[in-house]
């Protein structure tokens, strides 16, 4: 690998202040845009799901009205969908991350990259824009489902604002993915062979292709409702079209979507277990197959969201295997992330911590999700408290958790200092217990025959007890963003100088200073090996030893 | 430092484990009594919940493995000096050929298993009784074609004959809603222009039923019971559905406007404005908004809605003929069949207790 020199000043001025923000085409400035946005609407959306807790803490009206409750959960999951996890996992940290792991100095479109961005915000901001107008915010749920979305029976436009919204980051969402497949195939540094590529990498250029492919499909859809509600046209009115024609066409984006939100995950826990075990990643190419493997599989599987809609036996068979098949490259990944850690020699800082509990928690969601593969079972599971609980065990305990170790990991990155450890330690207990607390008894829950989307439900039905638990768990996890909110002030007085390279790491982005300069790279590294950071770093230490000699 | 946070994991994981061990046990146990699937009382759901049991077995084998991995992992690798430096193992072929393989082969045996249960509950048998089913945003009602029988809830509980094979033909009215009883079945949707269908055979008992697809605004409120009776009390109530209807059907309201109404009683007319016809769930009584405009105030209102229009007229053609005069700003999703649920005499103590409002 090539020596890396500081720039000492860049070619193109760049405006400074606020309206350097806000006309910046530098894909650091952008991912960091990116991140601070999720991580505000991650706050409202937090907010959402606490009020939804407190409703149903215990059998009758607490905070809200019902028009109050389904408004609340209908914009929580939007917003952690479409505006939290899928924003900060691509488009924060895939577009702080991918040209500094692959050697390059920008995104191939830096211009399309700032669009990408204002798309993303203004869609949010066009959604959220519906608690202004008369009717209030859409109380249609995240799926949307015709025909309760037509104006016969929403007739608010706040389920235009909806639509609009996400159409918006849709599309900001596919020109992204263009911008990463292109950056990716033509941008590494030279010696960067595809097998050579760092595995977060290769899950963005992944996830980039299932975006690309699906994303039109829910932009297409959201149009046609649009039109059905504004423009006469009757795609989905149950006496001319068909309702479950949307559903068809909105989970074929919104499976896929599952692992447009988790491979990025995957990708940032594929960096952070070698380094705190200080070893190569298990099987580096079994990892990448299935990466490829869940991305194609991953279209094969939407109807199994259908189960109880009376699809024929052959496409529920189809279904059912297609779902049980996607659970073995998930696996193949556990078992490879297991093996990266055995034999090592594992360093438990706060990232670390935070892969473990993606890793356990996220065994727990794949697990039950094999449950509701098994089709006549899933007419008991579906719509119940069990999918809550296993969505959140993958979304949660797997995205949110990743994405929170990728955060502390890449945190000295970002800024030139590390988060507190003793803070990030707190942070991911209270995280971990609160999270436990509050989608565990949502199984039983399920079992016990409690509906999802459910304002509330008599004492009778015995449902009370794991409905306080799971409450008193979503307070916890308040306290624990709290916490990490905290520790944000704390660390930057304290300013613990982090140096270029803070964890031992192995990949492009830690070759040049924290945080990079304009350019990234004075000087384009070449790469000979999967870990070009750590090979420099060892060659340092043999040199410094034969001078010692 | 790592030892304390790995002696941490060991106590949580214990914890969950218990925790696990009771949520199986306790649905079983507990006093209440909810409507769980693991309960079942039918053919089908017996089915259900054996492989529930069969799935969960094999998935608690899978977690103890993988997890146990883990945890003995973070344990026994720890970093035990500054300088520890591992061997760099990069893979093992032959492991990762065991991890794919294993699984795969579980999987293949469940997908078998699976198929074998779905089958099993598609075969109708031919003497099955027909109950027919259409979810509306918020009840349900339930007919029966051999006696052309139709009940409503929350007013009326479903009647259907135990130990006899039942067959439910499943729609929507309006939205997709979905039709679960727990304890007898898995969910059927209900959707509009489709008709979902399937049978069961139920014990003797009462079981909570409810909807499970997000309908709107009251979609938590469509609960209702199913009550498994031996079948000659099952006549027996048909018999007595069947005169009601037969002194009903003499005299409904229908569509008619001009007939005189006799005298009404606003004090029955609150009961039907409430459990009787369950006006109440569209239209409040404090102002609130609703999918309906409120009745407070209404009988000030009323006669100066439409021109000419006596506030009885209005209010009898905005309950027996709803679509023709719709309030500005709300949707007609109000059903237009209560002329023919409902007599004159309720028409009349209805119209009576909302000109009070």
């Amino acid at each position: 690998m090539a020596t890396v020199a500081r720039q000492p000043e860049t070619t193109a001025a760049e405006a400074r202040g606020i309206l350097g923000w806000l006309t910046t085409v530098d894909h650091k400035k952008i991912g960091i845009m990116y991140m601070l946005s999720a991580a505000i609407f991650f706050a409202v959306g937090g907010l959402l799901a606490v009020l939804v807790r407190l409703e149903l803490a215990l059998p009758g009206g607490q905070v809200l009205t019902a028009e109050g409750y389904n408004r609340a959960f209908s914009l929580h999951g939007t917003t952690m969908i479409f505006l939290v996890v899928i924003p900060f996992l691509t488009g924060g940290l895939g577009n702080y991350l991918v040209p500094l792991q692959i050697g390059a100095r920008d995104m191939a479109f830096p211009r399309l990259n700032a669009l990408s961005f204002w798309m993303f915000l203004f869609g949010g901001l066009t959604i959220y824009a519906s608690f202004l107008t008369p009717g209030g915010a859409a109380a249609v749920g995240w799926t949307g489902y015709a025909p309760l979305t037509s104006t016969t029976f929403s007739p608010e436009v706040g389920v235009d604002l909806w639509a609009i919204g996400i159409v918006l980051i849709g599309t900001s969402s596919t020109v992204g993915a263009v911008n990463y497949i292109t950056t990716i195939l033509n941008m590494r540094a030279p010696g960067m062979s595809l097998f050579k590529m760092p595995l977060f990498t290769w899950s963005l250029l992944v996830t980039a292709f299932m975006v690309l492919l699906a994303t039109p499909m829910l932009s297409g859809a959201l149009a046609m409702q649009i039109a059905d509600r504004n423009f006469g046209t009757q795609f989905f009115v149950p006496e001319a079209g068909a309702p479950v024609l949307w559903q068809h066409l909105f989970w074929f984006y919104s499976h896929p979507a599952v692992y447009i939100m988790i491979l990025p995950a995957m990708g940032a826990i594929s960096e952070i277990l070698p380094v705190f075990s200080r070893k190569p990643i298990f099987g580096y190419a079994a990892i990448v197959w299935s990466t490829i493997a869940i991305g194609a599989l991953g279209f094969t599987t939407w109807a199994h969201h259908m189960f109880t809609t009376g699809l024929s036996p052959v496409l529920e068979a189809f279904f059912a295997l297609s779902t049980m098949i996607i659970a073995v490259p998930t696996g193949v990944k556990m078992f490879n992330w297991i093996f990266t850690m055995v034999g090592g020699s594992l360093k438990f800082d706060t990232p670390l911590l935070f892969s473990i509990g993606f890793l356990s928690m996220f065994l727990i969601g794949g697990i039950s999700g094999v449950f509701q593969a098994v089709m006549p079972l899933d007419r008991q599971l579906h719509d119940t408290y069990w999918v809550v609980a296993h969505l959140h065990y993958v979304l949660f305990g797997g995205s949110i958790f990743g994405g929170v170790a990728a955060l502390y990991y890449w945190w000295p990155k970002f800024t030139g200092w590390k988060l507190n450890e003793k803070i990030g330690k707190i942070h991911f207990w209270l995280m971990f217990v609160g999270f436990n607390l509050t989608f565990f008894p949502m199984h039983i829950l399920g079992l016990l025959g409690m509906p999802r989307r459910y304002f509330d439900y008599p004492a009778a039905r015995g449902w009370t007890e794991y409905n306080l638990a799971a409450t008193a768990g979503a307070l916890l996890i308040a306290v624990a963003f709290f916490v990490a909110l905290a520790n944000i002030p704390i660390s930057a007085s304290q300013r613990a100088k982090a140096g270029d390279d803070p964890w031992e790491a192995d990949t492009l982005e830690w070759a040049t200073s924290s945080p990079p300069p304009y350019f990234n790279f004075a000087r384009i590294p070449v790469v000979k090996s999967l870990r070009p950071v750590r090979d420099a770093r060892m060659a340092l230490k043999d040199s410094a030893r034969a001078a010692g000699d | 430092m790592p030892n304390k946070n790995t002696i941490k994991v060991l106590r949580l994981a214990s914890v969950a484990v218990v925790a696990l061990a009771a949520a199986l046990i306790l649905p079983m146990t507990v006093g209440a009594a909810p409507p769980s699937p693991l309960n079942p009382a039918s053919n089908i759901a017996r089915d259900l919940s054996q492989l529930f049991w069969i799935v969960l077995a094999i998935a608690g084998v899978v977690f103890v493995i993988v997890e146990g991995l883990l945890i003995y992992t973070i344990i026994r690798y720890r970093r035990r000096y500054e300088h520890e430096m591992p061997e760099q193992i990069h893979g093992n072929p032959t492991l990762e050929i065991v991890w794919t393989v294993i699984p795969t082969l579980i999987m293949i045996a469940l997908f078998v298993l699976t198929l074998d249960v779905a089958n099993r509950a598609r075969q109708t048998p031919d003497d099955a009784y027909v109950i027919e089913v259409v979810g509306r945003q918020w009840f349900w009602e339930f007919s029966y074609p051999d006696t052309e029988i139709t009940i409503f809830t929350p007013a009326d509980d479903l009647f259907i004959p135990a130990d006899t094979p039942v067959e439910f033909q499943i729609t929507g009215g309006d939205v997709i809603h979905s039709f679960w009883v727990p304890e007898i079945a898995g969910k059927y949707d209900a959707i509009p222009g489709t008709v979902n269908v399937f049978w069961v055979t139920v014990d003797e008992g009462t079981y909570a039923g409810q909807c499970a697809e997000f309908c709107g605004l009251e979609h938590y409120n469509m609960l209702f019971d199913v009550r498994a009776v031996p079948q000659a009390e099952f006549d027996e109530w048909m018999a007595e559905k069947v005169a009601e209807a037969e002194a009903l059907a003499a005299n409904t309201a229908g569509t008619d406007l001009t007939t005189e109404l006799p005298p009404g009683d606003a004090a029955r007319g609150e009961l039907l404005f409430g459990e009787g016809y369950n006006c109440i769930s569209c239209h409040s009584l404090d102002g609130t908004d609703g999918v309906g405009p409120s009745i407070q105030g209404l009988g000030d209102r009323a006669a100066t809605r439409i021109a000419d229009y006596t506030a009885q007229e209005y209010l009898r053609e905005s309950i027996l003929l709803p679509c023709d005069y719709v309030v500005a700003g709300y949707p007609c999703v109000m059903p237009q069949d209560y002329g023919e649920r409902m007599t004159y005499q309720d028409l009349a103590d209805l119209i009576a207790y909302l000109l009070e409002n």
